[in-house]
């Protein structure tokens, strides 16, 4: 019999006990046998030292199968939260986006796209610009982009930004529903970007639909000392508050002046291409005094 | 027992993704590495969202979400790029270098069974489903889980002593 054929007679026939036992074996070890049957292959056990050897290499496989994946620490959840809310479902009401009265920070996000192989010193990949929790205080805005060509420029959303564009999209834009849309990353090669065009909207993936504003970078280290130095000047209060994402928290007075300057790091290395797939994402928060 | 409230109780998407989202993450996360399953994880909530009318509670919602997962990976696997589509990278830095090497002998091996046989394994051995709900995942009877994750092993056995043989 085919050993990797699972229709066999192991499945579907009446196989010979000593035939069903190593089957059986894996099933005990696991829990999922019938007492009547795991008491039959205890009994086995007792009896054989070659089958007692075999319950300790399975053992000892699964577990370096467990191990082979270590825990990884999850990402995106507030993301989902604020995508399920822009999306009412058809029977189920969701929960209220924001409080009454609660005030709404003027924000916005810009999206960093890094070439394939930069190297990002101290920050971790991520694939999608993260937002934050939903129903807080303070909710995140990122800006409708209708293009990323050079000197579009970037600018703060209003305060009292409607919810339904108060949180930064993340998702793969491979798609057209109004849903899918709003919802990207930026991990692929932007359209383009294979030409020399970088982040040109126009066809899957292009930065037409509402989003965060992208722009290909040289590298890393450009963009952290352009934002370390504003921070130097400004006294910007910066967080990571995910791999990859930094929020910024600027009083108002500096706001403008933090957006104008972010705008000008990003629309100074536009110009350059490359395959991209990792991001950056800076949100600038203006702290309201409420 | 019945693993869906009652309509009275019926929780909204958001309770869902509250207790459910971690798990649905860390699946996609183990398909499709963890740069795509943010992406994938969301998916799995809004087509949860656009069902959950259909949901009739012949599973749990953990393996009802867990299959749209699935889907969703599946999907993801067909339209990313090849340079992305198998990128699991996670070691978390404290791991000694033998402990690596054993992950990447396992991880080897596992990539080398059928995609029947590798799934049944991760979702028993690595999501710490039972036969019952990896079949519900699978949308199999619990026998034939059973006898996937057997035959795995034996294959597991054989692909990983090889590579002992090979270093040796």
């Amino acid at each position: 019999m085919n050993p990797g054929d699972d229709t066999g007679p192991k499945e579907g026939g009446a196989p010979k006990e000593d035939m069903r036992l190593p089957q059986d074996l894996k099933a005990y070890l696991d829990g999922e046998l019938p007492a009547q049957q795991a008491t039959e292959v205890e009994e086995a056990l007792r009896a054989d030292p070659a089958l007692r050897r075999e319950l300790e290499h399975l053992k000892s496989l699964s577990e370096a199968v467990k191990n082979a994946f270590p825990e990884v620490a999850t990402v995106g959840f507030e993301q989902t939260m604020a995508a399920l809310d822009r999306r009412p479902a058809a029977r189920y009401r969701p929960g209220p986006l924001l409080a009454a009265g609660t005030a709404l920070a003027a924000v916005f996000a810009l999206a960093v796209l890094l070439p394939r192989g930069a190297f990002m010193e101290g920050v971790a990949e991520r694939a999608a610009v993260e937002g934050a929790p939903a129903g807080t205080s303070k909710e995140y805005a990122a800006e409708s982009a209708s293009d990323s060509i050079p000197g579009a420029g970037l600018q703060a959303l209003p305060e009292g930004v409607p919810e339904g564009d108060s949180v930064p999209p993340a998702r793969r834009s491979t798609e057209t529903s109004e849903q899918q849309s709003k919802v990207r990353t930026f991990q692929d090669p932007l359209p383009g970007a294979a030409t020399g065009e970088p982040g040109r909207p126009g066809g899957e993936g292009a930065l037409g639909s509402p989003g965060p504003r992208s722009f290909m970078l040289p590298d890393l280290a450009e963009v952290r000392r352009e934002v370390d130095a504003l921070v130097r000047r400004t006294g910007v209060e910066v967080e990571e508050i995910r791999p990859g994402t930094f929020l910024l928290r600027v009083d108002p007075e500096s706001f403008e002046r933090v957006v104008e300057t972010m705008n000008a790091v990003a629309t100074r290395a536009l110009s350059t291409d490359g395959r991209s797939r990792r991001v950056l994402t800076y949100l600038i928060e203006k702290q309201t005094s409420e | 027992l019945r693993a869906w409230p009652r309509p009275s109780e019926t929780p909204d998407i958001r309770e869902l993704a509250r207790r459910h989202y971690d798990d649905v993450f860390r699946f996609c996360a183990r398909r499709i590495g963890s740069e795509l399953a943010a992406d994938a994880a969301q998916e799995t909530f809004l087509t949860a969202q656009r069902c959950l009318g259909k949901f009739e509670g012949r599973s749990t919602a953990k393996t009802w979400l867990l299959g749209i997962a699935l889907n969703e990976c599946r999907r993801q696997l067909r339209t990313a790029k090849p340079a992305l589509s198998l990128e699991i990278e996670m070691t978390d830095g404290r791991d000694g270098e033998q402990t690596i090497v054993d992950r990447e002998a396992v991880r080897r091996a596992l990539a080398a069974l059928t995609p029947e046989h590798r799934e049944a394994v991760l979702l028993h051995e690595v999501d710490g489903l039972t036969y019952d709900e990896a079949a519900e995942v699978l949308g199999v009877p619990s026998g034939t889980v059973k006898s996937r994750i057997h035959h795995a092993f034996i294959h597991l056995r054989r692909s990983l002593t090889m590579s002992l043989e090979e270093l040796t």
